[in-house]
């Protein structure tokens, strides 16, 4: 699930934190960028969506080429 | 109070006045002080010289004086004087930096530095830099640049240094002709020698007699094979040759029994007619498994080197310097060739590599891609370097990514001592991960293009780290997590740069505008 929730205030910016409850990547829109996390200012124009990628998947590999 | 002035001290000013404003005016003595004030001022004139013999070096006309000045009046090997390491670093193959330019000095240049010496005690001469000056300067980027050579016969050399025990010596060569018609010979240093017949996959070994303390092995084609092209595979090793099995310099289906003791071989010089490596597994034309053991002098590739696919025969373009995993491998350099499209270090079986200590690798102006491999499933291939990059200043990685789609991508390079890292990165979709070394100072991000998912890092490694340089002018870099940037910023010496066209959006972009404060437009002496 995807939660937006404040951030902090930084230089009068107010800022909001979006990330997955469920450790998954969430793609941004427009960009269709991959974020583990996005603090974006309050009035961005940004929207996210939760993808199917999880966050460990994408980090715990390593190459065999070996194989 | 008064003084006399001689009128011929008079005149040396004026005539000094005249030299500076090109005019052949009279000057009073009333006039000189206006004269000299009017004088035009301007950029000195700085360029660089080498010299290798000795004599009085006056700079030509037009031209203030030299730096920087590399001096090797002795003329041997290996002893040449070194110059500090600027922007961009000139290394031979003992790792020495022979030439080192500024910022300045490289926009002002008209050709890559000439090589000091050609180290003929070692039988190469210098056969170019691997990279052009024109690439240099396309790249708009600090790089470390590497000298190539050629044997002096053209063939390769692998120099030997046996035990002082008394006993004889054997070695194994990797002898493969990689298809039917291309043989080479082998001359062993004693005054014999070997022909390889036509076969695939042939080994050849030679003992040595009781007492030989050196040899030098040279390898070549036969030339009576006009359409040979280049035969040889190069050195393999084996573990239980190595732990000291038996020789059985056969092919088993799985890999080459060839050199028994890979801690003879003392350097490897590949020569444009001798030898030229085609790693033989996995149907790529890379040297694979190749240096395990090694303590190497100096390895060194001519700036033209030609390798054969073993798959089919044509000439390849990927050359990997491998090593088994639990082995070692140690070389003052590797200039790797122009030419060569890919480029990589890798521990045996082609995994990533973790006991390679090597203390400069320079890889082509030309590649496409740099410590990595192409693959459908990965990208960028794990470096760790312990503590390879020892004596590096500019790394430069590079990696083609073709458009794949990786979701296994991760690439670390750490350990290395360079002060800069400069990332030149294609087509990436998929997100690029830093294990940054306590030794970098500067990040330099070249491209941002089609990055899929994004820039990330673990900078809590990076305590030497004071600045991001972000130069892509199309598009904000995107950051993977407010987490990394946190780890970036708790480092108070740390800034990001970025082109004054994007510095606004930068400080409003997702995960950066927490940090807006530290984001500033790049230096201009950074903009090359």
């Amino acid at each position: 699930m995807i939660k937006k929730e404040f951030y902090d205030v930084i230089n009068g910016e107010i800022l909001y934190k979006t990330y997955s409850t469920d450790g998954f990547y969430i793609m941004q829109y427009p960009t269709g960028i991959l974020y583990e996390d996005a603090v974006d200012i309050e009035n961005s124009e940004y929207t996210y969506a939760e993808s199917d990628i999880t966050i460990n998947q994408e980090q715990e590999s390593e190459v065999n080429y070996d194989e | 109070m008064s003084y006399v002035i001689q009128e011929t001290t008079l005149k040396d000013i004026a005539n000094a006045i005249r030299g500076k404003n090109g005019t052949a005016d009279l000057i009073s003595a009333a006039q000189m002080a206006d004269a000299i004030t009017n004088l035009p001022s301007g950029e000195a004139n700085i360029q660089p010289l080498t010299i290798t013999s000795n004599g009085t070096y006056t700079a030509p006309e037009g031209v203030d004086g030299y730096s920087p000045v590399v001096v090797n009046v002795a003329g041997g090997g290996s002893s040449l004087i070194t110059v500090d390491p600027k922007d961009y670093n000139f290394y031979d193959c003992f790792g020495n930096i022979v030439a080192s330019w500024t910022f300045a000095e490289m926009k002002a240049a008209q050709a890559l530095p000439e090589y000091p010496n050609t180290h003929p005690e070692e039988g190469i001469v210098f056969d170019g830099w691997n990279w052009t000056l024109e690439e240099i300067k396309a790249l708009k980027a600090p790089i470390d640049v590497g000298a190539n050579y050629d044997t002096i016969d053209k063939k390769t050399w692998i120099e030997l240094e046996f035990p002082d025990d008394g006993q004889e010596h054997a070695f194994y060569l990797a002898a493969q002709t990689t298809r039917p018609g291309r043989p080479y010979t082998t001359d062993w240093g004693d005054g014999t020698s070997t022909a390889s017949s036509s076969s695939n996959y042939q080994s050849s070994g030679h003992t040595y007699a009781a007492g030989v303390k050196k040899a030098i092995i040279k390898i070549t084609n036969d030339p009576t094979y006009s359409n040979n092209g280049y035969s040889m595979n190069g050195i393999r090793t084996n573990y239980s040759l190595a732990s000291g099995k038996a020789n059985d310099a056969t092919y088993d289906g799985t890999d080459y029994e060839n050199i028994r003791a890979l801690s003879y071989v003392k350097s490897i010089k590949y020569g444009t007619e001798g030898c030229v490596g085609s790693q033989v597994a996995y149907n790529s034309s890379d040297i694979c498994r190749l240096f395990s053991e090694m303590d190497l002098r100096c390895i060194t590739f001519p700036n033209k080197l030609k390798i054969i696919k073993e798959d089919d025969g044509s000439e390849g373009d990927k050359i990997t310097i491998s090593y088994q995993s639990t082995a070692s491998f140690r070389a003052p350099a590797i200039n790797f060739p122009r030419d060569i499209a890919y480029t990589n270090i890798i521990s045996g079986g082609c995994n990533p590599g973790y006991l390679v200590n090597v203390g400069v690798i320079t890889s082509p102006g030309n590649m496409t891609q740099h410590f990595a491999r192409t693959g459908t499933t990965t990208a960028l291939t794990t470096q760790r370097m312990y503590p390879g990059g020892y004596k590096q200043y500019n790394l430069y990685f590079r990696y083609n990514y073709d458009n794949a789609i990786n979701y296994s991508t991760s690439g670390y390079y750490s350990q290395t001592r360079a002060k800069r890292i400069v990332y030149n990165l294609k087509d990436a979709k998929s997100s690029i991960y830093l294990e940054l070394a306590p030794n970098t100072e500067e990040i330099w991000w070249l491209d941002n293009q089609k990055s899929w998912f994004s820039f990330r890092a673990s900078f809590s490694t990076a305590r030497s780290l004071r600045g991001i340089y972000i130069f892509d002018e199309t598009s904000v870099l995107p950051i993977g997590g407010s987490t990394y940037l946190d780890n970036l910023f708790d480092n108070p010496n740390v800034n990001v740069y970025v082109p004054a066209s994007l510095l606004e959006s930068y400080k409003t972009a997702t995960n950066w505008s927490k940090y807006a404060s530290r984001i500033f437009e790049l230096p201009e002496e950074y903009l090359l």
